[in-house]
């Protein structure tokens, strides 16, 4: 019966380890990536508007290049106030389960007024058509650098289901760590500095686990240098990237302290009652 | 008696932290265990978006008669010139097709052959002055030299040829022979959306 119990406080020890885990990863998660309000916060920090904005108006000037027409035709067409709101937007799509489409009529109208302001003339069907064309390709051009991709709806989709699971995990894990301790209680027949000892025990190896995430994953992968889509897109992920490690790593090595000080503590106390009675 | 108290606790206290490192030993195994490979395959994903490379050593290009080019120039670098005598052209060629790439000189396309790889090399760039605005004064027999940072090419036009801009058949890749592709937009003082391409075709000299 003995050998039973202490076997079962073990196995509760490391589900509880991995309940510590899980909830800890959730958490980050949703408070991080799965955060509206945080990407905001971040493409605000890694100064993204203003980059995308500058990559923008480099993409039109290669299609006026070719074009015959000149530069100055792309003066005042967009803003960076309009790049803004359509990040958002996207965002707002992912997010949200939006379905706003961005707005370029208003690219179109200056950019269609600053071409016939530099021709002086009148237009021939052909070069009406090519003019178009070109006009049609900018706009494009302009979705695409916003959009990065076509899929934020499908993003959102997964996005919705995720966090369905991401609320019902928290609460789950919750439960179940209750539940962890009660039978913790239940096993140490009460003796508090054995329930103690078991949830350092299960404190300082998820603080462990999360600190050797974080090592791994560091020395895998060079953070710092993380390439994607573009300068401004890269910047924000790995800002994201090296806050979630840095958090983990924080996490991990709080659960040790804790661990540490719950082991020591009823173990000290525990032994200076034993002597003193 | 202090000395027994903290001698019990140290010791409890070890026992306690053996056991932990011992949980997490078991979950890093079992975690590896099942979910090894998949681990691997997303760190050498990740990896692979992040090279550092102002510490990467560039190693140089080198081309061998038997095994061709190796070390590949990395996308979005210099590895050429192409100089144009006849219209006065002397340009910087990039290893990609970007818009970025074409702003500041000629484009390399990624799935065509290498200068000194024996199949066909299409370049690509803007139909500005400075570029290759003047394209029709090019006749058949006019050299173009690629200057490469692993040796020197020297190609002669054997034909020019205006193609609209979804005839890319007209514009093969094979490696049969070595022919160098050079086009640019057309017509050259277009208003508008440029549909047409110029394209030079020249065969290797030497």
């Amino acid at each position: 019966m003995k050998i039973a119990k202490k076997i079962l406080r073990y196995i509760v020890a490391i589900i509880l380890t991995l309940l510590i885990i899980i909830l800890v990863l959730v958490s980050l998660t949703s408070s991080t990536i799965a955060n509206k309000d945080y990407i905001y916060k971040k493409l605000e920090e890694a100064d993204y508007y203003t980059k995308i904005y500058e990559m923008v108006k480099s993409n039109f000037e290669n299609y006026i290049y070719q074009s015959g027409l000149d530069p100055t035709v792309l003066q005042d067409i967009v803003s960076e106030k309009k790049v803004r709101e359509d990040t958002n937007t996207i965002i707002d799509n992912i997010y949200a389960g939006l379905e706003e489409k961005i707005e370029t009529d208003s690219i179109k109208d200056n950019l269609n007024a600053n071409i016939e302001k530099s021709l002086g003339k009148t237009l021939n069907a052909t070069q009406r058509q090519a003019v178009d064309t070109l006009i049609n390709e900018i706009l494009k051009e302009y979705t695409n650098t916003i959009l990065h991709f076509n899929f934020e709806n499908e993003i959102n989709k997964v996005y919705q289901k995720a966090m369905k699971y991401v609320d019902l995990a928290k609460k789950v894990i919750i439960i179940a760590i209750a539940v962890c301790i009660l039978l913790l209680i239940g096993i140490t027949m009460r003796r508090i500095y054995r329930i103690f000892n078991f949830l350092g025990i299960s404190c300082i190896s998820s603080g462990l686990f999360l600190v050797i995430v974080n090592l791994f994953i560091n020395q895998g992968i060079k953070v710092q240098h993380i390439t994607i889509l573009n300068d401004g897109m890269s910047i924000v992920i790995r800002n994201i990237l090296l806050e979630m490690l840095n958090s983990i790593m924080l996490y991990g090595c709080i659960l040790i302290g804790i661990g540490f000080v719950s082991i020591v503590g009823t173990n000290l106390i525990h032994n200076i009652r034993k002597y003193k009675n | 008696m202090h000395n027994k108290i903290i001698g019990k606790t140290i010791k409890a206290t070890i026992s306690k932290i053996i056991v932990a490192l011992f949980i997490t030993i078991a979950i890093v195994l079992s975690i590896y265990l099942f979910l090894g490979a998949r681990i691997k395959e997303v760190m050498s994903i990740a990896s692979k978006v992040a090279i550092d490379s102002e510490n990467k050593e560039i190693e140089p290009i080198v081309i061998d008669d038997n095994e061709g080019l190796t070390n590949y120039p990395e996308y979005g670098t210099q590895y050429a010139t192409i100089e144009i005598p006849s219209i006065n052209v002397n340009l910087p060629v990039y290893f990609g097709d970007t818009l970025d790439i074409l702003k500041k000189g000629v484009g390399h396309s990624a799935g065509s052959y290498f200068p000194g790889e024996g199949g066909s090399i299409v370049y690509m760039g803007h139909n500005f002055p400075t570029f290759f605005r003047r394209f029709s004064e090019l006749k058949k027999g006019d050299e173009i030299t690629i200057k490469a940072t692993y040796g020197e090419y020297k190609y002669k036009i054997y034909d020019m040829q205006i193609i609209k801009e979804t005839e890319t058949e007209k514009i093969p890749i094979q490696d049969e022979e070595e022919i160098l592709m050079v086009y640019t937009c057309y017509p050259f003082n277009n208003i508008g959306y440029a549909t047409q391409r110029y394209v030079v075709y020249a065969k290797l000299e030497k």
